[in-house]
Order: C-alpha cells, then structure tokens, then sequence
C-alpha cells in the first residue's frame, strides 16, 4: 500500500513537472487569462477574441538585447496589423522588471500598443514560455496557430524569413498556417524565485 | 637597438607558445557538430551557448574559464559555442574574448538557420542562453541548465559525472 502510495506521488510529480516545462503548441488552446497593462488598463483574452480578432502574444523584455533590436519591428507590425483585427500584446513576464520600468520603457520606446504585466510569470507557465522573445499567436476559440520567433535574424539587415508576418498574412486570408513553428534564440525568462 | 628588437620578438613568440592561441572555429554544419562531438569521445565536456549581447552569458564566463583551468588536467573540457550577430563576429566577439584571457578554442555558430542547431542539439531547447549541456565521457548528455549559474552549481554538476566515470 505505501509502495502504491509513493508510486503515485512520484507520477503526480512527473505529471506536474511536465505540465511546466511542456510548451503550449500549435492546436492547443491558450487558457483565458486576464493582465494589467502599461497603459493602467486591464485586458481579457477571451473578450479580446470574441470580438473577431486574432491576438499576438510575444514575450518581452525592457533589458534584454535581444528584445531591443525587435523593438522598431514591433512597431512596424503593430502599424502593418493592428487595424486589420490584429492586437499586439507584448506580455513581461520578468520578475526583475516591475510595473514602472515597463511603463518607462514603453514610452522610451514610443510604443503605440499597450505591455502586459505577468504577475509571477502565470501567463508563461500557462504557455510554457521560457525565452524573450516568444511569439504565440491566438485565434478562434483560444486556438494557438503559431509559435516561434518574429522573424530569423536578431540583425534586421540579415532577416531572409518573417516568420511572424507570414502567419499572419496567412491567418488573415483565411488559410491555415504553414509554417506553425519555429526557433529563435534570445534571453531566458526571469520567473520569480529564480536566480538565472 | 637591434638586440632590443630581437629581444621584443623572442618575447611575443614566448609568450604566444605558453599561453595558446585565441582561436575561433566556425561551426557551418550539423555535420560540423557531430565532428566536434566525436572529438570529445572520451572527456567529460561542458557546452555552453553564450553571444555578447547576453549579459548573464558574460557573467559568468569567468566561473566557466575557471572551472576549466582547475578540472582540464582531469579530462575536462570546456565548448563555448558564440551565437553571436555575423556583425559583432570580429569585434565585439574577439575583443570580449580577449578581456577574458581566453586563449583556448572557442567555437562560433555558423550554421545558416538558427533552429539547425536548436534541434540539433535538443528539440526541446526553445533558444534561450545562457545554456549549458552537460555530457559524459561516452557524449551522452547527462545535464541541462538553462540561465545563468553560480562556480558552485557547475562545479558540483562536473563532480558528479566526473565521480561516476572514476
């Protein structure tokens, strides 16, 4: 009996385990989820959708190089899709990057579109994100159509694949995603609790 | 003046041949990896992706060249593999490998796409650095670790795989 016990402890641990470093894909759904933002508004994943919009989840950063050189690009995205029922949410899951810096940062940076804070990084765990940036875009039904990068190079000279752009244009024809994943590098995620 | 000159040379030359070469492999392939790894057949090795625009990767490269210095006499070896921009790849690179006294063979990543070397080292690796495999003697990978780490948790994590390969 205390063999069975421990048997199943250890399964519900692996279980547990797996649920968090197991990212979401492409066909799984995106639990809903709510956020403050930078602009002192809070935003809902499943209103945002009910209204016919397709939403792009990237996370973010105010410090990480990699994140900066996308900067220019967010706001040219943004400018390219957000009137063609496309909202850009860039979602900081850091937790060595509050609410303030996020606010400073956006303005910094001009950003026409509001950054989401994640509270003790829920919103990744959810989605298994683990780098800066992340790309997951959601549709109909919190259905994930695409996860990966913006595009293939942090150098935008040398960029030979928009990524990010192509599902999109794809999605708003009404065609099914080609290229559903893909990889990137960039900087690890700081979640709360963690040294790294 | 001559003898001073000479002398100059023979000094540079000395100091050269002691302290290595900083040497940076580009690494054009998938095939260029697997060559890599059966060169280590045999040693304990440690593969670290960094770039310089990582600060936590620049952090701590110093523990990493330190644990080199005090396990390579016992079959240790250290990959640093730069995933750096093509831009930075003769500058910035080589200037911070210099600030570190590297004067070992450093690796760059070449290869054209950026998921080649993802997947081809670990499908569930999303790209996030620093990263740090670790693998035994036989190249099996025994140890991942994602972000930055104290000389303390990788010295520990060389222990083990050393003390069970003993």
């Amino acid at each position: 009996m205390f063999k069975m016990k421990f048997f199943a402890a250890i399964a519900v641990t692996m279980f547990l385990l797996s649920i968090n470093i197991m990212a979401k894909e492409p066909g799984d759904k995106a639990e809903d989820f709510t956020m403050t933002a930078s602009d002192g508004n809070s935003y809902n994943l499943s209103t945002e959708l009910s209204s016919g919009k397709t939403v792009v989840v990237i996370f973010w950063s105010t410090k990480c190089p990699f994140v900066q050189a996308y900067n220019e690009r967010a706001a040219e995205i943004y400018n390219q899709y957000h009137d063609k029922s496309v909202t850009i949410w860039p979602v900081n899951s850091n937790s060595t990057e509050n609410m303030e810096e996020i606010m400073a940062h956006a303005s910094k940076n001009g950003y026409a579109f509001p950054v989401l804070k994640d509270t003790d990084n829920k919103i990744a765990d959810m989605f298994g994100a683990l780098r800066t940036p992340e790309v997951f875009v959601i549709g109909k039904e919190n259905v994930i159509l695409y996860h990966g990068r913006i595009d293939d190079s942090k150098d935008a000279a040398e960029v030979t694949s928009h990524d990010l752009k192509n599902a999109l244009n794809e999605i708003l024809a009404g065609k099914e995603v080609s290229v559903k994943t893909t990889k990137s590098f960039g900087c690890t995620i700081k979640k709360a609790g963690q040294d790294n | 003046m001559k003898y001073n000159k000479i002398i100059k040379v023979l000094f540079i030359v000395l100091i050269t041949g002691i302290s290595g070469s900083q040497e940076i492999k580009d690494l054009r392939s998938t095939a260029d990896v697997d060559s890599l790894f059966s060169s280590l057949k045999g040693k304990t090795f440690m593969l670290n992706f960094w770039a310089t625009w990582c600060p936590p990767c620049k952090k701590e490269m110093p523990d990493l060249i330190k644990l080199y210095k005090n396990y390579k006499d016992k079959g240790f070896e250290l990959i640093l593999v730069s995933v750096d921009d093509k831009t930075d790849k003769n500058g910035a690179l080589k200037d911070f490998l210099t600030s570190q006294g590297i004067d070992f063979v450093t690796y760059y990543d070449a290869l054209k796409k950026q998921e080649d070397i993802l997947t081809h080292i670990d499908n569930n690796w999303a790209g996030e650095i620093p990263k740090t495999y670790i693998y035994d003697s036989e190249g099996k990978r025994v140890k991942a670790l994602t972000g930055i780490q104290s000389y303390q948790t990788f010295e520990n994590e060389i222990k083990k795989v050393l003390k069970t390969e003993e």
